[in-house]
């Protein structure tokens, strides 16, 4: 027994439990499944421990590296120390938002390859957030807890900054989370990509997380476009440091944009998915 | 000399399977180049925003070599301690003990096949992306050459430090976070990301005792230059370390198989 069939079956009593409609009843899905997720994850209580506290010194480690950079060079085309924190800490965040709750995005396109979307297919919900949601990264919860607490620690930040902060991030969950779904729904129209779906997530990762001042031209107009890491970052100078309204409200477009498409391009490929005709055994 | 045979022939078997996919290999490889694209581009801003033709000795040209060479490296470690990790949890560990080899032998030989393919198609991509973007390379053939033994013993090290740490699966549930930390350690204190030149003074006098920057630092500063000298120092100190990690791999390996119960069926 899968621990998918675990959480489904948990979640779909409960949901059952508290009809509603729209909005509000995708919301009580999603919260649902990651309280029947957590829980399934905490029965393994060290393993869990192990892999939330790894991730958070993984990323101070990153973090680290930024610390020692700036120690070194103060200030590098008017990025400061404390910008680059704050760029990690709302990455960090977006990131644990969008891989923590929405756990099974960075395995689409196995799911997809392997045929495993016959699973989800005979829910009456929708088959993208259903498939999403049945899998919690729990290292992203490492993620999720640092990326707030790292902020107010290091940067100091003043509490609209905080506002700003917690804001950002839900953008930059949007972000990540619609380009992480358009790039593994490549599997959909090429078959085996799993490789490449990896490997396009990670450059959106690797450019993110790097000062928005160090890149021009080509490359600048590129990340504001087909790998949004340029609105990520670029947040922590002209939202957190000095807030931009008109950067600001693109940022908000842009994610709903990426949203928008993820669900279009995975229901577009969904028409063209062939049953993988899976046997397997649920119990 | 029977006994090395065997495991050469592994090394062997691994090395032409993975050549055999080799433009597989090397088109996984594009994650590697818009790695280097970012540390030029990071590089080429500070060191024009710094005003500086040399930065803790490094030209940008040196600067951007060493990069393409540390990453060329830590790229090319197979995930060995994953692959243990998972043995010891499935029980697979178990068939081994009744084959005629010995267990970590045979996945150190399959480590430094995998790893020597990885490192020739990293160095590959890196060295024309680099070329490209910063110039011919650093190196000469003399400090090629004592680099390329650098790195094969930098490669030994690491095997071994994964060997502990896949065997710790014995004892604990998981041990993802134990490779994780080590991995960065590695990435952070070992040099991948900035030469430890760059750190600051009592930083740098103690990332220099530690071993992880005898793994990628020291074989990557023998391929920028090589003094005779130095690099006899760097031997010794690779070869006393891979003496105590493979004295702790394989205590930790033979108090973990009195760990397992083999069962019929």
């Amino acid at each position: 027994m899968s621990r998918e069939d675990d959480a489904t079956r948990v979640a779909g009593a409960r949901s059952r439990g508290t009809r509603r409609s729209g909005l509000g009843a995708y919301l009580n899905f999603i919260f649902e499944y990651a309280k029947a997720n957590l829980a399934m994850e905490m029965e393994y209580r060290v393993a869990f421990a192990a892999r939330v506290f790894g991730m958070i010194v993984n990323d101070l480690m990153w973090m680290s590296f930024w610390i020692l950079y700036f120690d070194r060079f103060p200030v590098v085309q008017d990025w400061t120390k404390a910008d680059v924190l704050t760029l990690w800490c709302v990455c960090e965040f977006g990131y644990g938002i969008a891989h923590s709750v929405f756990g099974n995005a960075l395995s689409l396109s196995s799911v997809i390859v392997r045929g495993d979307l016959d699973f989800y297919l005979v829910y009456p919900k929708d088959v993208l957030l259903h498939t999403l949601v049945s899998r919690m990264g729990i290292a992203s919860l490492g993620d999720f807890v640092l990326g707030p607490i790292a902020f107010i620690l290091l940067v100091r930040p003043s509490p609209t900054q905080v506002g700003l902060f917690l804001v950002s991030g839900v953008l930059v969950a949007a972000l990540f989370l619609g380009f992480t779904v358009l790039a593994h729904s490549i599997a959909f129209f090429i078959g085996n990509s799993e490789s490449l779906a990896e490997q396009v997530t990670g450059s959106l990762i690797h450019f993110s997380t790097y000062p928005s001042a160090i890149f021009q031209g080509v490359t600048k107009a590129l990340l504001f476009t087909v790998v949004p890491a340029g609105f990520i970052n670029t947040i922590p100078v002209k939202v957190v440091r000095q807030f931009d309204p008109l950067f600001f409200s693109v940022t908000v477009v842009a994610s709903i944009c990426f949203v928008a498409a993820a669900i279009t391009v995975f229901r577009t490929g969904l028409r063209r998915y062939e049953s993988g005709n899976l046997m397997q055994v649920r119990m | 000399m029977r006994r090395v045979a065997k495991y050469f022939e592994v090394f062997k078997v691994t090395l032409l399977s993975n050549l055999a996919y080799v433009y597989d290999v090397l088109a996984r490889q594009l994650f590697l180049v818009i790695v280097m694209f970012v540390f030029f581009q990071l590089w080429r801003t500070t060191y024009r925003w710094e005003g500086a033709t040399t930065i803790a000795g490094f030209t940008m040209r040196q600067m951007i070599w060493y990069l393409a060479l540390s990453e060329s490296m830590m790229m090319a470690m197979p995930r060995s301690g994953a692959d243990i990790d998972s043995e010891v949890k499935s029980g697979s560990l178990a068939y081994s003990l009744s084959k005629p080899y010995k267990y970590p032998w045979f996945h150190y030989a399959r480590y430094m096949a995998e790893a020597v393919v990885r490192f020739a198609g990293n160095l590959l991509v890196t060295g024309t992306v680099t070329w490209v973007m910063a110039g011919p390379p650093v190196f000469t053939g003399a400090s090629f050459a004592a680099g390329l033994v650098c790195v094969l013993l930098g490669f030994t090290m690491d095997f071994w430090a994964q060997m502990s740490l896949g065997l710790l699966a014995f004892w604990v549930e998981d041990t993802w976070a134990f490779r994780l930390f080590y991995n960065r350690v590695t990435m952070l204190l070992g040099g991948m990301m900035l030469p430890l030149d760059v750190f600051p003074e009592w930083l740098r006098r103690i990332t220099t005792k530690l071993p992880v920057s005898q793994i990628v630092y020291g074989p990557v500063k023998t391929f920028l230059g090589f003094r005779a000298a130095d690099w006899a120092s760097l031997l010794t100190r690779q070869a006393s370390w891979i003496v105590v990690m493979y004295a702790i791999a394989s205590l930790v390996y033979r108090s973990g198989v009195k760990r397992v119960n083999v069962q019929g069926g």
